[in-house]
């Protein structure tokens, strides 16, 4: 009886292996739309639709940028807005100690223009007599004195960049090399009023072609040889801003410039998009004022949208072929953190803001036209 | 022994993956577990009016009194469906957790049997996808819900008189039931979302219960005596319920609300008559309402809800009253079940039958692997319903064994 009872076992358990397959066979493992007959219309995902208009909007000055990301020097005043360059040559070889300087020369290439491209480039060149720090020295800073000379005579840039430094200032730069009663803080670059701004290679650039090059004719002691040396080790930099900066509270027309820089910022009012509401996209359209921008010669017809504590902080925008030009920015994300209750506050900077001087100007939250104004559209899903 | 029972939990445990079910669940609190017992699931019914020794009687405590070794008892069920509408149809299987229980008793003399529980109270899982224009662009929209609300249970059973018994028990019932909707726009501008809106469920409810296993000395009438009676009463619950969505894009996870509100579990009444027609066949059948018009769930009525209504009835029979082979001490089960569940749609009304037969294997002194086999069917593929056709395949295993029982000395 026991043998029959075990052979009874194995058999069922069997059987219970063999039925189980038999009733999972077959099975589903993606969702079908067998059972939405039961959805009532009302479970079903249905998108609404809203237009926000920026409640402010204004523009702020950004912190200094960091030094590796600088590839261009810019000089020039446009509109008030002014660039300096720095410039501080090195790698002297204290051989031409003794030398008679004929003439030094610093040539700049050229990289993007803004404002009028004919019109000359004027500006004086000042030693520099103290230490301007690369990563903190800002355009602001230029009101501190003791950082260069400044009776310095006006010059223009020649078509083909290059400008000449007063020897003396060379013959200190050399004698620093071995001599400590001698600095090298090297040569400031001071914008006079006009109308066009030049962006200049830097010298954090790999190409020696690009760099900016100081030359030096010399006569060796005893010599009648005159003799070229081309320096092309440089440490430079730029700083940029306007004087007059009333327009940073202008909410008729945003501000976004790069080089000093200034950004652009809205602020929206996020309180008709439901607590809870789930943002399938929101564009937000800015309207560019062609009369009162001027773009660099190189600019991208880009601006960037940024916004912190989202994982897609900065959002590109797209131009619209529309008139006037519409820059559309996709914001979901900042939207959706908006509603959650965080910063109802985004920012705007061009592309290549470290170095592109272009200046855009969109339409802001108070201009006359509504219809230019900054406006989200949102299209959400309320939850429950 | 230990082998079968530890092959049984690896089997079910992974037949769990497969999921899907009724889109019923996606309403209320799912689709209702009834589960009396091993015994009773075989027989169809709950077992209201059933008491004995060989099985745990999860329904009605009052039927745990005749239980005089201690008794554990657990199994799983593994189910096939094919859903059905006017779309089309579709299939899903899983396994489930079935319940696991323990009898001990205290005092033959007196009825009293200690007993403790857990058992799936109800079962949400469903899926469902449809394609949808949303503001000008197709969307996928999938539909989802998992989880249910389970029951840890306390029970304690009483005899004053040999024919009576009373029965009381305490269920603490919770769980967390998840619905999820996501939204996959063939748009690449839109913004793809999944909605978790997450219940989590907890509270209280008491069941009474009474049987009386000789209504003819009950109530002087010899032509009752073959006749068991059993009453039980569920106290109506209201579950505390909290709720949180979140809401994740592939690059937040947001909770954007937490609420708390309640889910009211209806007043309920059971009754189940027993018949013993020998020593080796005994019909029986039993009734149980539940007063869910008008429950709320979570601050409001979640699709239609009705009074549900679900009586069933069959029969067990053993081949020989003095068994002599393992053939002898099968025991085999047969019945049906109609149960007009609490589910409505756009005033139509869901009701489901099966039928069920099962056999109850020896595999020990005191130990039996129940197998049971249901098929049945649930609403209809007109009036905007689904029809669920099932197969219900269950296996548990109950057994016992000697446990706080003093021998006497010769």
């Amino acid at each position: 009886m026991t043998e029959k009872k075990k052979i009874s076992l194995k058999s069922i358990l069997t059987g219970i292996i063999a039925a189980t397959m038999v009733i999972s066979s077959g099975c589903a493992d993606d969702p079908s739309p067998v059972g939405s007959s039961l959805l009532p219309r009302g479970d079903l995902v249905a998108v609404d639709s809203l237009l926000i208009h920026a409640s402010k909007s204004w523009s702020e000055k950004t912190l200094p940028f960091p030094f590796a990301t600088r590839t261009i020097v810019a000089l020039g005043d446009s509109g008030g807005f002014e660039a300096w360059t720095f410039l501080r040559f090195e790698g002297f070889p204290d051989s031409l100690n003794n030398a008679t300087f004929v003439s030094a020369d610093v040539r700049l290439r050229e990289a993007y223009h803004v404002g009028d491209s004919l019109a000359g480039l004027s500006f004086s060149v000042h030693k520099a007599v103290g230490e301007w720090n690369r990563a903190t020295y800002v355009f602001d800073s230029l009101a501190t004195p003791g950082i260069y000379e400044s009776d310095d005579p006006s010059r223009t840039l020649s078509p083909t960049g290059e400008f000449a430094v007063d020897t003396a200032i060379v013959r200190e730069w050399i004698r620093s090399v071995s001599d400590t009663a001698y600095r090298n803080f090297g040569i400031v670059l001071e914008p006079e009023p006009g109308s066009v701004i030049r962006g200049f290679h830097s010298g954090v650039l790999d190409s020696a072609e690009l760099r900016p090059t100081l030359t030096i004719r010399f006569l060796m002691s005893g010599s009648a040889l005159e003799d070229t040396l081309i320096f092309n080790t440089v440490t430079d930099k730029f700083v940029a801003g306007s004087p007059d900066t009333t327009f940073t509270g202008d909410s008729t027309l945003i501000t976004i410039r790069g080089g000093a820089a200034y950004r652009g910022a809205l602020s929206l009012d996020v309180d008709t998009v439901p607590a809870h509401a789930a943002i399938h996209r929101a564009f937000l359209d800015l309207t560019f004022d062609a009369s009162s921008s001027h773009l660099a010669s190189n600019q991208q017809r880009s601006l960037l949208a940024l916004y912190g504590g989202v994982s897609k902080s900065v959002q590109a925008s797209e131009l619209l072929a529309t008139e006037p030009a519409v820059y559309r920015f996709n914001v979901t994300e900042f939207l959706q953190a908006m509603v959650r209750g965080g910063d109802t506050t985004m920012w705007f900077s061009t592309e290549e803001e470290a170095n592109s001087v272009g200046l855009f100007k969109m339409h802001g939250a108070a201009a006359p036209n509504t219809a230019l104004r900054p406006r989200v559209t949102v299209l959400y899903t309320p939850t429950r | 022994m230990r082998k079968i029972i530890l092959f049984l939990l690896i089997f079910g445990i992974t037949l769990t993956a497969t999921a899907g079910g009724p889109t019923y669940s996606r309403y209320g609190i799912g689709d209702l577990a009834y589960f009396g017992s091993n015994r009773a699931f075989a027989i169809g019914v709950l077992g209201i009016g059933l008491t004995g020794d060989g099985f745990i009687n999860r329904f009605n405590p009052a039927g745990l009194s005749r239980i005089s070794l201690t008794r554990i008892s657990a199994g799983f069920e593994f189910s096939s469906m094919t859903l059905k509408d006017q779309s089309g149809s579709t299939k899903f299987a899983r396994g489930d957790f079935q319940s696991i229980a323990l009898a001990v008793p205290v005092s033959r003399q007196h009825g009293v049997v200690f007993y403790a529980g857990t058992a799936p109270f109800s079962n949400v899982d469903y899926r469902i996808q449809v394609r949808e224009m949303t503001y000008g662009s197709p969307s996928t929209q999938t539909f989802s819900g998992i989880g249910g609300l389970s029951t840890l249970t306390l029970g304690l059973s009483y005899s004053p008189r040999a024919d009576l018994s009373l029965g009381l028990k305490y269920s603490y019932v919770y769980g967390t039931i998840e619905h999820i909707t996501n939204v996959d726009f063939d748009d690449l501008t839109f913004t793809d979302n999944e909605l978790q809106s997450s219940r989590f469920h907890s509270g209280s409810m008491f069941t009474l219960g009474l049987l009386a296993e000789d209504l003819g000395s009950l109530l002087g009438v010899p032509a009752l005596k073959p006749f068991q009676l059993g009453l039980i009463i569920g106290t109506p619950a209201k579950l505390s319920v909290r709720q949180e969505n979140v809401l994740l894009t592939s690059s937040s996870v947001d909770t954007t609300s937490v609420v708390r509100g309640k889910t009211d579990l209806p007043f309920s009444f059971g009754l189940g008559v027993s018949y013993r027609a020998a020593d080796r066949m005994l019909f029986t059948t039993d009734v149980f309402l539940q007063e869910w018009q008008g429950s709320n769930f979570f601050g409001g009525p979640s699709g239609g809800v009705r009074n549900s209504a679900r009586i069933a009835g069959g029969v067990e029979f053993l081949p020989k009253a003095s068994p002599s082979s393992y053939g002898d001490r099968i025991a085999y089960r047969a019945g049906f079940a109609y149960n007009s569940t609490y589910h409505t749609v756009g005033g139509q009304a869901v009701n489901e039958w099966y039928l069920s037969g099962g056999v109850g294997l020896p595999i020990g002194p005191d130990a039996k692997m129940n197998l049971t086999l249901q098929a049945g069917s649930r609403g209809a593929t007109d009036g905007g319903l689904q029809k669920v056709d099932f197969i219900r395949f269950s296996v548990s295993i109950s057994a016992s064994e000697a446990w706080f029982i003093t021998l006497e000395e010769d």
